[in-house]
Order: C-alpha cells, then sequence, then structure tokens
C-alpha cells in the first residue's frame, strides 16, 4: 500500500521540479548490509587455558526448533531537492521446524518506510498521505547535528538506518519468542543476539554468525580458529563489546575448506554469557554439524548458511515487493 | 451429491515462465489437496467465474540439483536431513469456460475451488440442455463427491452432430461396457424413440444383454449364478445407477438374430444352450436379398462392367418377373429359379449357335452364372437357396430393443455382407420413415478392421462412411468401437461427434491424433482403470475423466460358463426345436414322422422348415408336412395309378429276386 500512496503522492507534485522520480529501479538491495569495515577486537578466553582446538565428534541430531532471520529490500524512488528517500521494506520472521521436519512461520514482522534525513526534508507532507517515514538519523543517540547533505553519504545513513530497523524487528521477535518459549524450545538466530538483555541472556537462543568483518583473535591463537578443521571448534570466548550486552562465543567449522578460502565454512556462534553455555558448547556444535542437511545451495553463502535459515530469508523474500512491483506502482508517476 | 460449500484447494498463481492466459492457467495446492489430472476446478475472481480442467502437474521443492542433495546426504540415501525441503504442487489446467464470455482475458489470480454439482454443469456448459436432452455418460469425480456428466442427445444422435466412438485396449471390458452402459441410459432417457443394432462380432461379448450381472437370492438362476461365481455389482455401481437415475437392469427387450450353419437348421451361435436357443430368430436371405449387394460378395475383379451389365439386367427385368426362353415361361424367386433360367439361357445359346444373348455375351453370361450360383454354398447357412428369408422386422422395429446380430462366427466376407445389407436396409427404411422408430443406433466393435484408415476401399467402409457422413440427418448413428483409433478410417472418428478414451496403449497414444493431449492426460490415460474413461463431446471444450457404472448385464464369458453352447442337434430334433417356438404344443413324433415322409431330401426339410417358420400358420406341424409333401408331388399321385405291388411268387432262382 506504501508504494500505491506514494506513487499517488509524486502524482500530485508531478510539476514540482523539486522532485526528481526514479521510475526505473536498480538491483534490489535486500540482504544485511556488511560491516562498515573489518576490524580488531579483543576477547577473553574463557573455556580452559588460552585458544585452543576442540574436536566435537560426529554431528547428532539437531534440538533446534525456531529460527529467526530479517531481509530488508530497498529502492530510492526520488530525490527530493536532491536529497535521497529512500523506500525500504523490512521484515524479520521466526520459522518453526515441527516434528515432521517441516517449516512454518512461527510469527512474522515486517515493515514499509521511507527514509530519508528530517533535516533536509519535512516529513510532514508524507505522514498527510498516510506514508510513514523514518529519520535517518538517530536522534536518540544525540545525533542532533544535521549529516553532510552529500547524495551518497546520505543514502549510505539511510540504508544503515534501513538496517538497524532490520535489526529492531529481529530484536522484537527475539524477544516475543523468549517470552513464550517453552522448555524445549530453541532459537537459532542468523547473527548476533547481543542487544538486549533477555534474549542475550537466554540459555537457549543461539547465534550463528557469517561474516568474519571483526577479528577477535590475532596471531597464533587467530591462526588456530582459521586453522579448524570440520567438527573442530574453538575455545568459548567473550568478545569486548562496548554497547551490547556480553555473550559467550566460539567458532566452529562446518564444511571442509581444504583448496578454498580460510573462512569457508567458518562460523561464528554466540550464546548467553553463562558457564552453562560453555558446557554445553559441545553439543551445540554438533547440532549445528547436523544442520548441514540439507545444503543451503545453490545460495553463495551456503557454507555457512544453514538451511533453515535460507528458509527464513525465502520466505521474507515471497513477501516482500519485487523489483517489478516497485518499479509497476511507480510507473504511472 | 455435492458439499455445499466450495473447498478451496488452491491459488492461482502467475509467473513469467509460465504464465496465464485466456485458455489456460497455473494453481498451487497442498500437498494433501484431492486435486489430481484431470480434476474439474473454479476460479472466482475479479468478478470472473473460471471453470478449468486441470492437464498437467508438477511437484518440486527448492532443490537445484540433485548433486546438492547428494552432497548434503554424504551418498547415503537414508539419511535424514534435519530439515525437509518444503515440496509444492503445481497444476496447470485448461479453461473450460468463462462467464461472462467477454472480455476474453487471460486468467486473474484467484483462489481455486474444487467443482461442485453446479459448477461441473456450468463447466462443460450442460446447464443449457441437461433438462432437456440429457443423456448421463457416467460420474465426474470430485473427491469423494460424485456429479453427474450429461451427453447433449442432439449432439449424440442428431441431428446437431451424432455418433459415438470408443478406443480402449482390449480385455478390460470398458469398450463392450461402455456402450451398454450408454445404450441403457439411452433408452432410460431419451425423449424419442430409438433402438439399437448390435453386431456381436466376437465370442460372447453382446450374447446375453437380457441376463442381469446379479439375481436375487429367490431367483430361479440364484444357485448357477452362484456356482459360476459371477461377481456382484458394487455398492459403488448402485450408488451410481442411483445418482445418474439409469435403472437398475438388464435390457428388457432384446432379440437375437444368427445365420444358420452350414447345415442349415443349427444356428451359428454361441448362444445355443437349450435353455436359449429358442430365443434366438434366424438370418438367413434370399436371392432378391442379396442382388442389390453383390458388389460385397463378390470378388471386385469379376465385376467388370459386363458383368455388372448383366447383373443389372437380372435385377431389373428378370427376378420376380415373367420371362420366357424358347418358350418356355420362367419366374426367377430364388437361386434354384436363377440356376434353371441360366440353364434355359445357355441352352438356347448353344443350340441357336449364337454368342450373345440380349447383347449379353456367352461369356460374361457363363462367369456370373458361375459366381451367382456359387454364393448359396459359400455362404452357405446365410443364403438360402430357395425364397424362403428370416429377417430384421423391417418397418416394425420397437422403441428400447436391442436387435443383436450374431456374425461372430461368419468369415469376414460373410460379416461384410451383413453388416452392408443391414445398414443399407436401415437407411432405406429410415429415409422413408418407416422404420418403426426414428432413430437408430447401430453399435460395430473392431473398426479398425472394417474401416481401417489404410487398405482397400470396400463396400462396408464405404456405408459405414457414408452413416458417419450423412446418418444424423436420418437417426441412423453409429457407435464404433476399436483398439486403434490411428489405424481407423479418419472420416469415420473425425465425425464421431463423442468419443470416448478407455485405457490406451503407449504406442498409440504416440500417434499424432494425440498430440492435443498433454503428457500427463496421455500418462492417466495409460493407466485408467476398470469404468474410468476419458469423454470428449462437442459441450466440452477438454476431454474430461469420468466413472461408469458397471453395466448391469451377464458379462459374455460369464454367461458361457452358466449357459455353455449345446452341440448341434440332429435334423429332425432342430426341426422340432425351430417349429416348436410357433406351438408350445408340437410334439417330436408329429415333426419326426413330417421329417421322414422327405425320405432323407434335407433340402426340402430345410425349406418345409424355414416355409413354415417365415408363414407363421395356426398348425405348424400340418403345415410343415404338408409342404414337404407338395414339393415331393406325394398328393398329386393319380388316384387311378395301380398301386406298387410286390410280387407274390418269386422265381427261387434268380439271385435277384425278392
Amino acid at each position: 500500500m506504501l508504494l500505491e500512496r506514494l506513487a499517488q503522492y509524486l502524482k500530485e507534485r508531478a510539476g514540482d521540479s523539486s522532485f526528481h522520480v526514479v521510475r526505473q529501479a536498480g538491483p534490489a538491495q535486500e540482504v544485511t548490509l556488511q560491516e562498515a569495515q573489518p576490524e580488531l577486537r579483543s576477547a577473553t578466553v574463557v573455556e580452559g587455558e588460552g585458544m585452543s582446538v576442540h574436536p566435537v565428534g560426529w554431528a547428532s541430531a539437531t534440538r533446534f526448533t525456531h529460527f529467526l532471520d530479517g531481509i530488508e529490500r530497498t529502492h530510492v524512488p526520488y530525490y527530493h531537492d536532491m536529497i535521497p528517500v529512500l523506500y525500504a521494506f523490512t521484515g524479520a520472521v521466526v520459522r518453526k521446524r515441527g516434528g515432521d521436519r517441516r517449516m512454518s512461520t512461527a510469527e512474522a514482522l515486517s515493515a514499509e518506510n521511507l527514509y530519508f534525513p528530517f533535516a533536509y526534508v519535512e516529513p510532514s507532507g508524507l505522514a498527510g498521505a498516510g506514508i510513514p517515514a523514518r529519520n535517518v538519523v538517530d536522534e536518540d543517540k544525540g545525533n542532533s547535528d544535521p549529516p553532510d547533505a552529500h547524495p551518497v553519504k546520505l543514502l549510505e545513513l539511510a540504508r544503515r538506518a534501513v538496517s538497524n530497523y532490520r535489526a529492531e524487528l529481529e530484536r522484537d521477535l527475539a524477544e516475543r519468542w523468549t517470552a513464550r518459549a517453552g522448555p524445549e524450545d530453541w532459537l537459532l538466530w542468523d547473527g548476533s543476539i547481543s542487544g538486549r538483555v533477555g534474549t542475550s541472556t537466554h540459555p537457549r537462543v543461539i547465534g550463528v554468525v557469517k561474516s568474519h568483518q571483526t577479528q577477535y583473535f590475532s596471531g597464533e591463537d587467530q591462526w588456530k580458529v582459521l586453522g579448524l578443521a570440520p567438527g573442530e571448534r574453538s575455545s568459548v570466548f567473550q568478545p569486548r563489546v562496548r554497547d551490547w550486552t556480553p555473550v559467550y562465543s566460539w567458532y566452529l567449522r562446518l564444511h571442509p575448506n581444504d583448496g578454498r578460502d580460510v573462512y569457508f565454512g567458518l562460523v561464528r556462534v554466540e550464546a548467553a554469557a553463562s558457564d552453562e553455555t560453555v558446557a554445553v558448547a559441545e553439543e551445540i556444535s554438533r547440532w549445528l554439524l547436523g544442520e548441514r542437511s540439507p545444503l543451503s545451495l545453490p545460495d553463495g553463502r551456503w557454507d555457512r548458511l544453514i538451511y533453515p535459515i535460507r528458509d527464513c530469508e525465502q520466505y521474507l523474500r515471497s513477501i516482500a515487493p519485487s523489483r517489478v512491483r516497485i518499479e509497476s506502482a511507480l510507473a504511472g508517476v | 451429491m455435492s458439499k455445499e460449500e466450495p473447498v478451496q484447494v488452491g491459488k492461482v498463481i502467475a509467473t513469467e515462465a509460465k504464465p496465464n492466459t485466456a485458455y489456460s492457467f497455473n494453481f498451487w495446492t497442498p500437498m494433501d489437496s484431492p486435486v489430481g489430472i484431470g480434476t474439474l476446478v473454479h476460479v472466482a475472481a475479479d468478478g470472473r467465474h473460471i471453470y478449468g480442467v486441470v492437464v498437467e502437474g508438477f511437484g518440486f521443492t527448492d532443490l537445484a540439483s540433485a548433486l546438492h542433495d547428494f552432497i548434503a546426504a554424504e551418498g547415503n540415501p537414508g539419511a535424514e536431513p534435519a530439515t525437509l525441503r518444503p515440496e509444492v504442487r503445481c497444476y496447470g489446467a485448461a479453461v473450460l469456460r468463462v462467464e461472462p464470455e467477454e472480455p476474453l482475458q487471460p486468467v486473474p489470480v484467484g483462489p481455486v475451488y474444487l467443482a461442485d454439482d453446479l459448477a461441473v454443469s456450468r463447466a462443460l456448459r450442460m446447464d443449457s440442455f441437461q433438462a432437456v436432452s440429457g443423456i448421463p455418460v457416467g460420474l465426474y469425480q470430485n473427491g469423494e463427491f460424485l456429479s453427474p456428466v450429461y451427453l447433449d442427445a442432439d449432439f449424440l444422435l442428431g441431428p446437431e452432430a451424432a455418433h459415438l466412438n470408443i478406443t480402449g485396449v482390449s480385455g478390460l471390458a470398458t469398450k463392450t461396457s461402455a456402450v451398454e452402459f450408454i445404450l441403457s441410459s439411452i433408452f432410460a432417457h431419451f425423449k424419442g424413440d430409438v433402438a439399437a443394432v448390435c453386431f456381436n462380432v466376437k465370442g460372447p461379448d453382446l450374447l446375453f444383454l437380457d441376463f442381469p450381472a446379479e439375481v436375487p437370492s429367490d431367483h430361479t438362476l440364484t444357485v448357477r449364478y452362484s456356482e459360476n461365481a459371477v461377481p456382484p455389482l458394487s455398492d459403488r455401481d448402485r450408488e451410481m445407477y442411483d445418482i445418474l437415475r439409469v435403472p437398475l437392469e438388464p435390457f428388457r427387450n432384446v432379440v437375437y438374430y444368427a445365420p444358420y450353419k452350414p447345415d442349415r437348421v443349427n444356428l451359428n451361435t454361441l448362444r445355443t444352450h437349450p435353455d436359449l436357443i429358442a430365443g434366438i430368430r434366424p438370418l438367413s436371405w434370399g436371392l432378391k436379398e442379396i442382388m442389390k449387394f453383390t458388389e460385397v460378395v463378390l470378388n471386385r475383379d469379376d465385376v467388370d462392367a459386363k458383368a455388372d451389365a448383366l447383373i443389372q439386367y437380372i435385377w431389373d427385368r428378370i427376378i420376380d418377373k415373367e420371362s420366357e426362353i424358347d418358350g418356355k415361361r420362367l419366374t426367377v424367386r430364388n437361386f434354384s429359379d436363377l440356376r434353371e433360367w441360366f440353364d434355359s439361357v445357355l441352352k438356347h445359346m448353344e443350340v441357336s449357335g449364337k454368342s450373345e444373348w440380349q447383347t449379353h455375351h456367352y461369356a460374361t453370361i457363363r462367369k456370373i452364372q458361375n459366381r451367382l450360383l456359387n454364393l448359396v454354398t459359400r455362404y452357405r447357412g446365410l443364403i438360402s437357396p430357395d425364397e424362403t428369408t428370416c429377417d430384421l422386422p423391417w418397418g416394425d422395429f420397437k422403441d428400447g430393443t436391442v436387435y443383436v446380430i450374431d456374425v461372430a462366427n461368419l468369415d469376414s466376407q460373410a460379416q461384410d455382407l451383413v453388416f452392408t445389407r443391414v445398414v443399407s436396409q436401415l437407411r432405406e427404411h429410415l429415409e422413408k420413415k418407416a422404420l418403426g422408430v426414428e432413430h437408430v443406433v447401430v453399435v460395430v466393435d473392431e473398426l479398425n478392421k472394417y474401416a481401417p484408415s489404410d487398405g482397400p476401399d470396400t463396400y462396408l467402409k464405404q456405408t459405414l462412411l457414408d452413416i458417419s457422413e450423412r446418418g444424423r440427418y436420418l437417426g441412423l448413428v453409429l457407435f464404433s468401437a476399436q483398439q486403434f483409433r490411428s489405424q481407423v478410417h479418419k472420416r469415420i472418428v473425425g465425425n464421431s461427434a463423442t468419443c470416448i478414451y478407455g485405457r490406451m496403449d503407449m504406442d498409440e497414444l504416440a500417434t499424432p491424433g494425440y498430440q492435443v493431449l498433454t503428457a500427463a492426460t496421455k500418462e492417466k490415460l495409460a493407466t485408467l482403470s476398470k469404468g474410468q474413461l476419458m469423454l470428449r463431446h462437442p459441450h466440452f471444450s477438454q476431454p474430461i475423466f469420468v466413472k461408469f457404472p458397471r453395466p448391469n448385464v451377464l458379462r459374455g464369458p460369464d454367461g458361457i460358463k452358466m449357459f455353455p453352447p449345446a452341440e448341434d442337434l440332429p435334423l429332425d430334433e432342430a426341426v422340432f426345436l425351430h417349429l416348436s417356438r410357433l406351438d408350445g404344443a408340437l410334439t417330436r413324433n408329429l415333426v419326426r414322422d413330417a421329417v421322414a415322409s422327405a425320405d432323407g431330401d434335407q433340402n426340402e426339410i430345410v425349406r418345409a422348415m424355414n416355409l413354415t417358420l417365415q408363414r407363421k400358420p395356426d398348425d405348424p406341424a400340418a403345415f410343415f408336412r404338408k409342404c414337404i409333401r407338395t414339393k415331393a408331388k406325394v398328393a398329386q399321385l393319380p388316384s387311378d395309378r395301380p398301386p406298387l405291388t410286390t410280387i407274390a411268387h418269386p422265381d427261387p432262382d434268380d439271385p435277384f429276386a425278392y
């Protein structure tokens, strides 16, 4: 509906030279933005004496029952006074795996919004037309200064705001899940579980991080991490984070990387920062190894993307507006 | 029979790879949906109603390559993945009807429902004729529910269109059963009068149409049915009869005809059990009946222009007319008379030294004499040398009656003659509105054999072509069946407005005539079970799969087990059997005495028997005896002739004396 309202809104301003409409959509942006820059952070090993390699044994029957992931899909429909206005669909879903091993939706959240700096574009007109808008500058964090009026920079800010909003949706869903989860329920979350106390301290919420933009070890310890063989995990460690609730983490190699990149098949697992996590790291690792079948091919991230998470993405893609729909909605403008 | 609320079973989808058109659409269903190939569905969207039939099915998961599954399972097909991939069932449907019809647009995305009774009726356009001229042909199965499917009598029996053709492999009884059931339904529902003429071309297929498939426990035949393990109808069959409103009974009026065997007293049929033989009427034709069909029975090479002229001359000037040769007056009424006529003509030519007679050359006359007179020998049993004939009741056909002509034991030429003459007579009588009924259904099996797509252009093929192209105006309707439709003359199957397909052979389905069917429909056709068939009818824009109940008639093989054919009867016994049909009080001794009076002249006995059967006198025994005596001229002996005496005193030395 947002796209239709926006089309109408733009039609009504057809003669206004301050609006520059972009009718043809570029390639849809739908995945989570990578962290801006690779960075180094420190961490403390909380299992044993220093970083070491732990064979976890054979893959075992997994006990994960729920899976959480989110996506975003963006498009710039117009510029207002050369300030980019970004349309975004954001969605997150918890998919449940039933006793029949088939996936179904437990709960989903989605939203369509326009993103732009309120300092440059007055949102009231859009609000009057029933079009929700979000400021790309997070004023809650005290950023009251207007950003530079550089369209590319503003677009980057908008995309980061979209990504943050998508992460918020995921955290909302995770929080709801923890409130309702039964004693046998386990949630596997695509990404970091830190952020909210309720979820990051829950004993049965596990995160799987596929990207390795942040490196927590160096030297020999890093060599051990990158040299993990399939079915081996690193010692449990606690990443040093400034803003987020502390969590425990460990690396796990899901697939052999002989002849491939050092990160091939390598994931970082996150769980609540507790002794219990250290005790179950072995078992959870075996569950994750059990999740290797079925494979997520033909997805390019198949070495680290477990199938139920791909299933979450597939679900969200199916409800997100397609590029054709976006284009057709704006075609008459 | 349908649910009160339509059940949504799927949702229309349209992709770039598989777009919807005005004539086809795609939809998906849950895994446990009852939708399958042949299912009728109904789409209601955007104020439009689209009815379609499922013609293709696809099932797939998100697995892009078999290799991905192999790798994930590490080569172990028994490995259980942690998560099952989502599996979807997608179907392609062909549009049957769109309401409103204009503008004709691609099918919109919308909910898909199973078709209920009303939707089935609308989808197949049956709502326009069902109440007026609907002939129930079977049931469309919608999950657990059955919806009746009707044919339009105006398109089945004429005049809009006509004819029905059935194709299917042998051995599943679909072809014969379908014809039997449809005939029952026609008799029950057709508002005009109609009879059927069925040619039994193989075994005992159509010889027990007057017996039910099962009998009640207090019936006189109960033990016989039980001893021969005749399978009863199922409850499902009974339910189908009930829904289709077709009486659950065998054919009420069946008349059987069979030619004689060469002995001309025993009938050439398998229905010769003593309990049943009385119900069979002989089929026997004389010279006048077959002269018009000499093209059928004579070798083509023999009937050149000169021969044809002579035959025509005989037909026009000789038969049933008085002619004179050398002062001798002759009237040719049968083959015996014809023999005498030929002898007289040839003798006259030989004596007078003339090479021509009435412009016909001696050699031509000799040749035609040989060919025509030889017919009595070649078709002995079917063609009678005398003028006594037993024929179908031309002009007195009865509504709702099946006339079965058993030609199974005749050779192909004799079969050709029977087909051709019967059909020609039907056509002639229908043209004159003088048959007794307005419509006749002619049932012919093994059309591959009688009207092949290749092979010689026979008189019979021409007759069948003529029916299929012009019969609908006359009320002459062809119900034909064959194993391989592709091997039947195209104009015959092409003129069949209604086509039925039972289980088909894959080789047959690979022929060009089936290109319009989807691969899935062909697969389904190749695996149809008994009682299932695919139907094409002018009102149905796509083929429809229906079920029909087992006909409530005794199947041929069961009938033969219950009523095994009798051995050929001796002459006097056979004569008694035939004559006793005219008079139940007739005694064997009366007949034997009469037969004995013919001094062993079998031809004379047969002639007398046929004459008696034809005339149907009040006292058959007396008439029969009189016929024999008359022929033998016993009654004409002069009264003053000295009686034959024996020599009172023979010479004792004469060895030959007695």
